[in-house]
């Protein structure tokens, strides 16, 4: 089959899935008010034949296809195949489906499942329909109608007693203001090129950008390329939840208005494989206008600019720390998922920033081994969450005599998570560090530095959570539920899918992996002294250490209640700083005084006007006419 | 077979109009059981009268044809203040839509008579707005246009007078007859005064003689220039609902019919845009001030217009406590902010005209066509939205607030399709007739680098987007409040009503439009210069 027709049915299915979602539920209620036959259905009939299909597309993976149809005289819908695009199609895809499989346990008491599968498969229809696109118009669009879906997903609980449903409410609105400044930044890059380069279709695009733009922006056109950079560097950051802007799926602990109010295969969804993973795709779907070192055609002016890729590097490095700082303090299981899943991002948006090859290839794969990996552990908490109903770590206790089996599997998936030697995520950490190391973008090393500290630390604070739940004593005032073999089965699928992907590596000639020719269309080996390790000294001292930080924090939090561990967390110090974090930094008072304050005075001024002036109108129309006047004279002179 | 004059073409609707409008009035005793069929058979019969008009514009080889002087033979003006009707490309369309609106809206108000017995005195009003209306499209010297807007006025003061309860009058609508008097006197003063300095008020002999305008220039008379400029930007935009212009508008008529809403925000609104446009552009042409100053001015009202209408578009949509005043707020500021884009597009329009870059008169055309395009769909998206409106409404007499209006897509699917059909076409959803003219718009302001008013207007765009999604999620997707109490019975079948019928091909036209928009585009696209000249 056309790949172009391959991946025109990958976008297809969930489309239709939409539809038949609301005919399903129709028949839920005539058929079997509290069954589960819509779910099953939805997963047989939509999610599993989306996911298989977009397999079919890695036949296509060097064909480089393209498909255009015009609808209006300047506007075209097309579809684009290139390595990327394919490779994220089979991640969205398949990890989509994963999410929906675990959906169906986590969600099948919601009284709301039409709405939920609705914005569910619109998110994936529509973040599918962004990344096949070949011009900017529709990148954007889909990129926009993704953030609508994610909007009513992350509000999807607004309706719950309390302030729980408020603050599900709340959290969409800052989702979507925060989205929508990364919509401003991106939209603003894609005109500038659109205006440079004469052309929104993304393959001239990249074509063209060594040559020199058609229109110069700020004087020269090195600056109208560090502009469009610039530009899209800072929205697709803010997509993946990244600083310099605040998180949207993050908040501190007394603001609690964020994606913790949203159910947790919704929230797995968003922040890494739909709107989370859409960032990283931008800025490699652009490669070219951030690595390529070659002069700008016909004159000598240098192509390249570290400056962006170091502001990239710098913030993700950043939002490590912010995420390490929170899930430091946070006492919510959710929360702690979140920021995990964060951090993944970060990851890779770290390796995107080394301006390398290998760089490159490892931003994608820490995405495909990364995620997965990711998913065993949240499937693990989620699991917890679903047998007790509580989300408050300090509340969640005495798994381990619960639930025996998931003691076990969340051994085998924490030790997974930390990237021990053989799981694939140490190959994605080692590829990662390998690249910062051998980076050629200054203070690289800097960020390397801040990318292990925080490594280290995450996987102490995961370690130490696990630890929290599973042991110490469950309070007698919860009732303990059992596991449900969906989300057993889940958990299994994608401990499998991160376990196999390690040991496939080793079956596969690494470091000459297949990978690299999949994704860059050439032989491309990793320059590695000894098979398996990128240096012969930081590697096995990173992989010791990891072992080390691993087994203290198990070790450690064996007896979490031991006296010794109880004061140092009462201490006045770590008070002091958990306060703070929780606190959000105090950062809302800012926003109080600068925002919210001056926006309530005007909002009372413009009623005053209303209420109090009946002839207000009046005024206005004769004051519209003074000031037009003298605007005209202003603007025209009277010469 | 002899042909029909041209002024007997132009004139008979009016005066047509006019008859039928009094003997309702006097017969009332006798006729007023089928007043609104009459009224809506008079409309026809003035459709097919610009039928034949249009006809006639397209088979002339300048595509113009003008009425009592015509300025082509040379015999015109030989009083200067000479009265001139003018019908070209553009205008011809123009009178066949807008008559088109008024026999729906007809239609609308004879149903609704069928049902609920009413005063004579607004469907008279009505008519002698089609009279200002039409008249006001084929004026073509100022004082006629003044007169044409003279009419539209006192119809509007009359249609808002008849159906406002005591309080609404004394606190609101008596802002309407004080700016609509307000907005008259600015335009007389306007049109006095451009007779005081220019000597003519003949639209064409201006422009033919550029003379005129550049004498009061030389004599300093800039300041006099500006003055009538603003008045008559003022004048228009009083109309038009522009900013700060438009304060009095929507409380005076949120309580009134759906025609009512339709005629204040929709076609006196869009119609008053095009006066400005060509009233200011000819007048006071920027290429003979060597002045592009005020298209600039017009470029940032249209924006500022948007922007307002939009911000109080989100506000209704979010406000919690939502009354059957915010419903009808909710559309009209849509149509507010769909104006604002109107003059935006125009006034880009007239910049890029004015200038010296003779670059792009295609892409000119292109983008004063989708902006002419826009407001047929203002047209005809307000009134789907605005009598789909209605009729949700009256499901719910006896409630005040909004929130009984959740879920009501479930009992009600067809009024609330053609509702979000209508809305969606305001707010430029793709694929509807309002979604692929706006998109276009920016695909041809893009082309002609107007990039920081693309990106405002997709600002703008996204905030409508923003809250019709709100909207659409509180109507289909949300389950009925307990407390609802809708008007049985329900579902399709009891749904299907005439207007319902009607309305239902209006929204099929408006998605059909918007996946095939050459069946109306390509002509009010190709005559979109006329709009200029």
């Amino acid at each position: 089959m056309n790949g172009s027709i391959t991946a025109f049915f990958v976008i297809l299915f969930p489309l239709i899935g939409i539809l038949f979602n609301l005919l399903l539920s129709q028949l839920e209620e005539s058929v079997a008010a509290k069954g589960r036959t819509r779910d099953w259905t939805l997963f047989f009939t939509i999610f599993l034949p989306t996911a298989i299909t977009s397999w079919f597309l890695l036949r296509h993976l060097h064909a480089y296809g393209s498909f255009t149809v015009e609808w209006l005289p300047g506007i075209s819908a097309g579809i684009r195949l290139t390595e990327l695009v394919i490779v994220f199609a089979c991640i969205i895809s398949n990890l989509g489906a994963l999410l929906a499989l675990y959906s169906i346990s986590f969600m099948r008491y919601d009284s709301s499942r039409t709405r939920y599968w609705f914005f569910y498969l619109l998110t994936q229809a529509a973040i599918l329909f962004a990344i096949f696109a070949d011009n900017l118009y529709w990148l954007f669009g889909g990129l926009e109608i993704a953030s609508i879906g994610a909007f009513f997903l992350i509000s999807h609980w607004y309706k719950k007693s309390g302030q729980e449903g408020q603050k599900a409410a709340s959290a969409a609105k800052r989702y979507l203001i925060i989205n929508f400044c990364s919509d401003i930044l991106i939209l603003l890059s894609f005109s500038f090129m659109i205006v440079s380069f004469k052309s929104a279709n993304l393959a001239d695009l990249l074509t063209l950008w060594p040559t020199p733009p058609e229109k110069i922006l700020l004087g020269s056109s090195s600056n109208t390329r560090l502009l469009i950079r610039m530009l899209l560097a800072l929205g697709a950051l803010i997509k993946g939840a990244q600083v310099p802007f605040l998180f949207w799926p993050l908040t501190s602990e007394q603001q609690d208005n964020d994606l913790t109010k949203t159910p947790l295969p919704a929230s797995m969804l968003l922040t890494t494989t739909t709107i989370g993973s859409s960032g990283l795709f931008l800025l490699l779907v652009f490669k070219p206008f951030f690595y390529s070192r070659a002069a700008e055609v016909g004159t000598a002016t240098p192509l390249f600019s570290a400056s962006v890729l170091q502001l990239i590097g710098w913030f993700a490095a950043i939002t490590l720390l912010f995420i390490v700082l929170t899930l430091f303090a946070t006492k919510n299981i959710n929360r702690l998922l979140i920021g995990l899943a964060i951090a993944q991002q970060s990851f890779s948006f770290l390796a995107f920033s080394t301006g390398s090859t290998v760089g490159y290839v490892a931003a994608i794969f820490n995405l495909i081994v990364g995620l997965p990996s990711l998913f065993v552990v949240a499937f693990v908490f989620g699991a917890i969450l679903e047998s007790l109903r509580v989300a408050d770590l300090p509340k969640v206790a005495g798994m381990k005599q619960e639930h025996r089996v998931l003691f076990i599997l969340g051994i085998i998936a924490i030790v997974n998570f930390a990237g021990i030697f053989p799981t694939s995520l140490y190959f994605s950490r080692d590829m990662l560090f390998t690249a910062l190391k051998t980076s050629r973008v200054p203070t690289m090393k800097g960020i390397l530095v801040v990318a292990i500290v925080c490594f280290f630390v995450l996987t102490f604070l995961t370690v130490r959570a696990f630890q929290k739940v599973m042991q110490r004593e469950l309070s007698s005032d919860y009732v303990v539920r059992g596991i449900s073999k969906t989300s057993l089965s889940s958990l299994f699928l994608s401990l499998g899918w991160s376990l196999v992907a390690g040991i496939f590596l080793l079956f596969y000639n690494y470091p000459e992996s297949f990978l690299f020719s999949g994704l860059l269309n050439k032989i491309y080996a990793l320059d590695y002294p000894i098979v398996f390790f990128s240096d012969i000294v930081l590697s096995p001292i990173l992989l010791v250490l990891t072992v080390s930080v691993f087994v203290a924090a198990f070790v450690l939090y064996w007896k979490p209640e031991r006296p010794f561990l109880l004061k140092l967390a009462a201490t006045k110090f770590v008070v002091s700083i958990e306060r703070l974090i929780n606190n959000g930094y105090y950062l809302h008072k800012t926003s109080e005084i600068f925002l919210r304050k001056p926006l309530n005075f005007l909002q009372r001024f413009f009623a005053w006007i209303r209420l109090k002036s009946i002839f207000a109108s009046i005024i206005w129309a004769i004051l519209s006419l003074v000031v037009l006047t003298s605007v005209l004279i202003l603007v025209g002179g009277l010469g | 077979m002899a042909e029909v004059s041209i002024n007997f073409l132009l004139l008979s609707p009016m005066f047509l109009t006019f008859f039928i409008a009094i003997i309702l009035f006097g017969l009332r005793k006798w006729l007023s059981n089928f007043a609104a069929e009459l009224a809506t058979g008079n409309m026809i019969i003035n459709t097919a009268i610009f039928a034949a008009v249009n006809f006639k514009v397209k088979a002339s080889p300048t595509k113009t044809l003008y009425g009592f002087y015509n300025s082509t033979i040379g015999i015109g003006y030989s009083p200067s203040t000479s009265v001139q009707m003018k019908v070209n490309g553009f205008s011809g369309w123009l009178l066949i839509i807008i008559n088109t609106l008024l026999i729906l809206m007809f239609v609308y108000e004879t149903t609704k008579r069928r049902e609920q017995r009413r005063q004579l005195s607004s469907l008279l009003s009505l008519l002698f707005f089609s009279i200002g209306m039409n008249f006001s499209i084929i004026a073509n010297d100022l004082f006629t246009i003044f007169l044409a807007w003279a009419i539209v006025g006192i119809s509007l003061i009359l249609l808002l007078a008849n159906e406002q309860n005591k309080l609404l009058l004394r606190q609101e609508v008596v802002k309407a007859y004080l700016l609509i008097a307000l907005a008259l006197f600015f335009l007389l003063l306007g049109v006095i005064l451009s007779y005081g300095f220019l000597g003519s008020v003949n639209l064409d002999y201006i422009k033919n003689h550029p003379e005129l305008l550049l004498a009061v220039k030389a004599q300093n008379g800039l300041f006099a220039i500006y003055l009538i400029i603003a008045l008559f930007i003022v004048g228009f935009g009083l109309f038009a609902n522009l900013i700060t212009l438009n304060l009095w508008m929507p409380k005076a008529i949120s309580g009134s019919s759906a025609t009512i809403q339709q005629t204040f925000a929709s076609i006196t609104g869009g119609l008053a845009l095009l006066a400005i446009i060509k009233v200011v552009y000819v007048v006071f042409s920027p290429t003979v001030l060597t002045n592009n100053g005020y298209s600039f001015v017009l470029l940032i009202i249209g924006l500022l217009t948007a922007f307002q209408g939009v911000f109080l578009f989100s506000y209704q949509v979010a406000k919690k406590k939502k009354t059957a005043e915010t419903f009808s707020k909710i559309v009209i500021f849509a149509l507010i902010t769909n104006l604002g884009i109107v003059l935006t597009g125009f006034a880009t329009g007239m910049i890029v005209d004015s200038s010296t870059i003779v670059m792009q008169s295609g892409l000119l055309q292109e983008s004063l066509g989708f902006t002419a395009l826009q407001i047929v769909n203002v047209f005809f998206a307000g009134y789907l939205a605005l009598t789909a409106k209605e009729h949700l409404l009256s499901k719910r007499p006896a409630q005040e607030e909004v929130i009984n209006y959740q879920g009501i897509g479930k009992e009600y699917p067809l009024t609330v399709f053609t509702f979000l059909i209508g809305l969606a076409s305001l707010i430029g959803l793709l694929p509807t007739f309002g979604g692929v003219n706006i998109y276009l718009l920016l695909f041809s302001l893009v082309k002609l680098e107007f990039i920081g008013v693309v990106i405002a207007l997709i600002f703008v765009l996204l905030l409508l987007l923003v809250g019709f999604l709100s909207l659409l999620k509180q109507f289909v997707f949300d389950n009925p409040p307990a407390q609802a109490t809708f008007i049985q019975p329900k579902g399709i079948g009891a749904d299907l009503s005439f207007i319902n019928f009607i309305n239902i091909v209006i929204a099929l036209g408006i998605i059909v439009l918007g996946l095939v928009p050459s069946l109306v585009g390509a002509p009010i696209i190709s005559n979109a210069s006329f709009l200029l000249s």
